[in-house]
């Protein structure tokens, strides 16, 4: 039995798609309104491929895509869109795309890919959503937001900075714009994660993203006929991260670096941008959005807290994860299996509670 | 809730425990004076409200703790309709307090579905 996770908050959508499987007997459905209760879903189910709209209330279809390339990377994902052009879908089946399909949908056409995919299984072609996929994406649903991708084969992140779906900016390590969007696309496995927001306003890459998606496309092309290696296994040691720190993050960022228990952490400002941190144990958390976390105390009950408030999550592929919020800062941590979340609590608090020091 | 809360007792550092229904923000409990049901059920909506968005951020959950003031609540999910919550002080050991709450989860999982049919 296969089972498929339909996922739009358009009940006649989600009715239609259901009925038209449900003829299959060997193909369950099971239904979502929006990206968090897909997430449920998926968190107490074994799913087989994903059909998801993108425009949903509550999380929508990028921070599902997102959530699946961090946690289920090897489930297939097809999208539904009401915004492709029939000239971008076609370019995204240049570029060897097939998972999109527009709204009206094609019910017999959807259902034969949908066979096709599941019969397939995980022989099949089609894995999960790679990252000029997601681009396409934001592309094609003018999308504002900022992606950092983290390839699973270096510890070093790039950021892709995306106004109404134009490419603005790219970085990573010491690249820049074309080189770095270049760079960054050609990472074969990644893992994404989308802030709905983009602090760049100057667009800085001149050239089209579909041109970057068809160079990158063509190079592998070659690559692959000349037998050569993949690009990201040359990549040198990651150089340090470029920008600023903010003066409360540094001395958060002393006691995290000399705590023996922890693995790795991330800090975020108030609009979920990683900031810049030198150091092997500092990396994003894939699609992490420290501001999502934090969402249920910004409430009146709890504004007349006082003190730093620390979140622990123990998760079930082992992972013990410590967020706390502090100002405009909050930190992401995962712990060593076994390490006591209270000697950093205490450490945390007795550094927070100190004034700044100045003339110490 | 007062077996629970006798069985828990043995960890230093508990306070109280509480189990909550969030579809009827319904609460069950033996929490130390001064937790009224309004009181614990908006804890109890808060606690799950962090379960979900720490299950968006990091997949599937064991538990959710919040440290605040001072004390810590441990929430653990039972079933789709009820969780459990642990008040206990902020020092408290986590690792000996999730122990005394897994094994105690059946008993949980007992004690929500007979209070559900009555």
């Amino acid at each position: 039995m296969k089972t498929v996770l339909v996922v739009d908050n358009d009940k006649s959508t989600l009715h239609t798609i259901s009925r038209q499987l449900q003829s299959y007997e060997d193909v369950s459905v099971l239904t979502a309104e929006n990206g968090r209760d897909a997430v449920a879903i998926l968190n107490d189910n074994e799913v087989d491929l994903i059909i998801t709209d993108i425009q949903m209330p509550v999380m929508d279809g990028f921070s599902l895509l997102a959530h699946l390339s961090q946690h289920y990377p090897g489930i297939p994902a097809f999208i539904i869109t009401a915004h492709g052009t029939p000239e971008n879908i076609s370019k995204s089946k240049k570029l060897g795309i097939s998972h999109f399909f527009k709204k009206p949908l094609d019910m017999k056409h959807l259902t034969r890919k949908i066979i096709e995919q599941l019969d397939a299984g995980a022989d099949g072609q089609i894995h999960c959503m790679s990252l000029p996929t997601f681009l396409q994406l934001v592309e094609m649903e003018s999308k504002t937001c900022t992606l950092t991708i983290t390839p699973h084969t270096q510890a070093e992140p790039g950021r892709l900075y995306f106004v109404e779906g134009e490419l603005f900016a790219a970085e990573t390590g010491n690249l820049e714009n074309e080189e770095a969007a270049r760079e960054i696309i050609g990472w074969e496995k990644a893992s994404i994660f989308i802030a709905n927001s983009c602090k760049k306003r100057v667009k800085q890459v001149s050239q089209p993203l579909m041109r970057i998606l068809m160079e990158n496309r063509e190079g592998r092309e070659s690559r692959t006929a000349e037998g050569a290696r993949p690009e990201a296994e040359d990549s040198a040691a990651a150089p340090e991260p470029a920008g600023t720190c903010p003066p409360d993050a540094e001395r958060i960022i002393e006691a995290l670096n000399t705590d023996p228990g922890i693995l790795q952490y991330g800090l975020y400002d108030d609009q979920d941008a990683q900031i810049p941190v030198a150091g092997t144990r500092s990396a994003p958390f894939g699609p992490v959005e420290p501001s999502r976390l934090f969402a249920p105390l910004h409430t009146p009950e709890h504004a007349q807290e006082k003190g730093v408030r620390y979140l622990l999550f123990f998760a079930k592929t082992g992972s013990q994860i410590l967020a706390f919020e502090f100002g405009n800062i909050r930190a992401v941590i995962a712990l060593q299996f076994g390490y006591p979340p209270r000697e950093l609590i205490r450490k945390m608090n007795t550094l927070l509670a100190a004034p700044e020091p100045t003339n110490a | 809730m007062r077996e629970l809360f006798n069985e828990l007792r043995s960890v230093a550092g508990f306070l109280g425990v509480c189990l909550y229904y969030p579809q009827t923000a319904a609460v069950e409990e033996a929490m130390p004076e001064g937790y009224t049901e309004a009181r614990l059920a908006a804890i109890g909506g808060t606690l799950v409200a962090l379960y979900q968005s720490g299950s968006t951020c990091f997949g599937p959950l064991h538990d959710t703790v919040l440290y605040e003031n001072g004390s810590m609540l441990l929430m653990k999910k039972i079933t789709d309709e009820a969780f459990v919550y642990v008040l206990a002080e902020a020092g408290t050991n986590i690792f000996l307090l999730r122990i005394a709450l897994g094994l105690l989860s059946e008993n949980l999982l007992e004690k929500s579905g007979a209070s559900a049919k009555s």
